[in-house]
């Protein structure tokens, strides 16, 4: 069972994310566990998180993407380089708009 | 009565009786003296006094003067009054003597004399001429009488081609009439009756021949159209579309040929596929693959092996076979379910297998003998099987013995060259198409000698069930295994591949739903995940439980405004769900929640 590496980045009060793989709804969890650590290390001004290599997202993801943008506001949190099939899932899931997602 | 005129001298008495002794009184001889004195005279009465001195003065005299002066003519012809008043003509001729004055006249009644002689030439000449007249037209008769019949027939003969070879009424006729006869000409009139009724016999011998061999042709022509239209349609393997790709055909040479195939389906379940090659080139071969066809598939069963089949029916054309024709054969029985063939080879060329990732190669069993030679052969039956994309490729010897103009042979090695190159090309109809066209570039004008036959059939199902199940407790850590399950059994279809990412995430969030809301905490829930894989256009997942009915159909869709507090966090699952698949049940029995997605695969 492999754990997928989430990486942290800080940029002043920026603090990005970089999954990996596969966010399927064990690997959301773990990822889940890891940004609410983060957070409650140090609040970030901004939250981004970076989709460079995922290549699949379930709805576990997208309810932390959710919780996210409430948390932080659209303008606070920010999706990018999301591959289109992950765009894709949120667009099915009528999420698109709610997100800055690029 | 003698009677001399007086004269001086005396003349000898054989000389007198010379002139005396005439018998004819128009010729005759005078001796006259040089006056014109007649001296000696016949005794005849042929001139009166007055005559005998007219003639005297005018002839006597006159010729005595010339001949003595020696001139010319020494006759004189004149006319003279005879007894009866009539004028006749003489001649006077005059000579001299040995005596100076004595000279001979020789006296001519050239009327009595010369002139029958000229009227008996003139009637002689008249005669001849009527004569010869006479026979000329007599001959031209008689000749046309001969050429007549003779340019009659010499006519009929001119025409007797037009006329094709027949005589007509009239004709016959006027031949027969000149054949009555006993000459030459009736003999040829004769012989060209007889040529005629000859010639005719024979003209009617060779139609009927003609005419013979040409419905013979017509019905070899028609007995090919039967024994190709006793193929099976290349349509009736779209109905195991999912589980095989076959196409067969057959390209007749241009005489009646001997090659047949056959191919279908038992119970669903199996694909029998059967070639074989008549041993001849005849009707009676035609009538003999004809049998042999049908006692095959009145054999044809699921349960019987191709070694009994064939078996059985050597025996039987055994039976019937008094032609000693046979025929070669290669028949194979499918099992659509696993891919296993079994078959047998009676004689027949082997065919070509082509294994994934191997070079292909010629499926050789021991050499049974061809069918329908031998008595009490047992006939065995070889196992083999496809996997999936798998081809077996059946030939008759038409294709390997196909020459060109160098004469030499298409051949094994090039057949099987071509095999392994085009192998995998689909559908398997373009594989038999591509074979056609490279032996027609091959062979080029040669004329095609032997039928061509080519069966080609692609294993299309993977081996085994084609429907998967996994069953793994209702918590978390099943998800990744469920994925490494579902990815498993879908990665052999590239179709399918394509879109995996969505299958499986809808069948995850069906999973995680169950996960989380399915048993209660302290139930050591499970859930039951199906693939089937079996429609060729469609993947149905399965998911099953035994929690909590929940119809995730039912979920109303999202409904998300644009407040963002508004947010539900639950339901995005079964929307995905819903969204990602193209079908979505939902039923529950025994107290289980069965819900079936399908996804369409292009």
């Amino acid at each position: 069972m492999e754990k997928t590496m989430t990486k942290l980045n800080w940029k002043q009060n920026e603090l990005t994310f970089n999954f990996e793989d596969r966010l399927d709804s064990k690997n959301s969890l773990n990822a889940e566990k890891t940004i609410d650590k983060a957070i409650h290390k140090k609040s970030p001004q901004k939250i981004i998180f970076d989709l460079k290599n995922v290549v699949y997202v379930a709805s576990a993801f997208l309810r932390i993407c959710i919780s996210m943008v409430k948390k932080m506001g659209k303008d606070n949190f920010l999706i990018i380089n999301a591959q289109p099939q992950i765009k894709k899932i949120f667009n099915i899931s009528g999420l698109e708009d709610f997100f800055n997602i690029t | 009565m003698m009677r001399d005129i007086d004269h001086p001298t005396r003349i000898d008495k054989n000389l007198h009786s010379l002139f005396t002794e005439t018998l004819t009184p128009y010729d005759f001889i005078l001796l006259v003296n040089k006056t014109g004195e007649i001296i000696v005279a016949p005794n005849i009465d042929f001139l009166t006094k007055r005559q005998r001195e007219t003639i005297k003065d005018i002839i006597f005299l006159p010729l005595i003067h010339r001949i003595k002066q020696g001139g010319e003519p020494l006759s004189i012809i004149k006319k003279i009054k005879n007894s009866k008043d009539k004028l006749v003509k003489w001649e006077f001729r005059i000579a001299k003597t040995i005596h100076p004055d004595h000279f001979v006249i020789h006296a001519l009644q050239i009327s009595k004399i010369r002139e029958p002689g000229k009227e008996l030439i003139a009637d002689l000449l008249i005669i001849n001429t009527l004569i010869l007249t006479f026979g000329l037209i007599a001959s031209l008769i008689l000749i046309k009488k001969l050429t007549d019949p003779l340019n009659t027939l010499t006519e009929h003969l001119e025409h007797l081609p037009e006329k094709k070879f027949k005589l007509g009424a009239k004709e016959k006729f006027e031949v027969t009439d000149i054949s009555k006869g006993k000459n030459d000409i009736s003999l040829m009139a004769k012989a060209f009756m007889h040529l005629t009724s000859s010639l005719q016999k024979y003209i009617l011998k060779f139609k009927r021949s003609t005419s013979i061999k040409q419905r013979m042709l017509g019905e070899l022509k028609a007995a090919r159209k039967i024994q190709l239209g006793l193929l099976p349609e290349n349509n009736i393997v779209d109905l195991i579309r999912d589980k095989i790709d076959a196409h067969a055909f057959l390209k007749p040479a241009r005489q009646v040929g001997g090659d047949f195939y056959d191919f279908g389906l038992m119970n669903n379940k199996y694909f029998y596929f059967i070639v074989g090659d008549v041993s001849d080139k005849s009707i009676a071969s035609a009538i003999f693959m004809a049998i042999t066809k049908t006692l095959l598939s009145s054999k044809m069963k699921s349960n019987i092996s191709p070694g009994e089949i064939l078996t059985k029916a050597n025996d039987d054309l055994l039976n019937r076979n008094k032609f000693n024709m046979f025929v070669t054969m290669f028949l194979g029985i499918l099992n659509l379910e696993n891919g296993e063939i079994k078959y047998t080879n009676a004689g027949h060329p082997p065919p070509i297998l082509l294994r994934n990732k191997e070079p292909a190669k010629f499926l050789t069993t021991k050499t049974q003998p061809v069918i329908g030679i031998m008595p009490d052969v047992k006939y065995t039956t070889y196992t083999t099987s496809l996997a999936k994309n798998e081809v077996l490729f059946i030939y008759s010897d038409g294709v390997t013995d196909a020459k060109n103009k160098d004469d030499e042979l298409f051949g094994d090695k090039q057949l099987l060259d071509f095999i392994n190159k085009n192998g995998t090309l689909r559908p398997i109809k373009a594989l038999t198409n591509l074979l056609l066209i490279k032996l027609a570039r091959f062979m080029k004008y040669e004329p095609q000698t032997d039928d061509i036959t080519m069966l080609a059939v692609r294993y299309d199902k993977s081996a085994g069930n084609d429907s998967h199940k996994l069953t793994l407790p209702a918590e978390i850590n099943s998800i990744t295994k469920f994925h490494d399950f579902i990815l498993d059994k879908t990665k052999a279809n590239p179709k399918i591949q394509k879109n995996i990412h969505d299958i499986y995430l809808a069948a995850e969030e069906a999973i995680i739903n169950i996960i989380k809301h399915a048993y209660s905490p302290d139930e050591k829930g499970s859930i039951t995940l199906s693939l089937d894989l079996t429609p060729a256009d469609y993947l149905i997942i399965t998911i099953e439980d035994q929690g909590k009915p929940f119809d995730p159909t039912k979920t109303k869709p999202l409904q998300l405004g644009n407040d963002i507090d508004k947010l539900s966090i639950g339901g995005i699952g079964c929307h995905l769900m819903q969204q990602l698949s193209d079908e979505m049940l939902y039923k529950h029995i025994d107290n289980k929640n069965i819900l079936t997605m399908k996804f369409k695969i292009s």
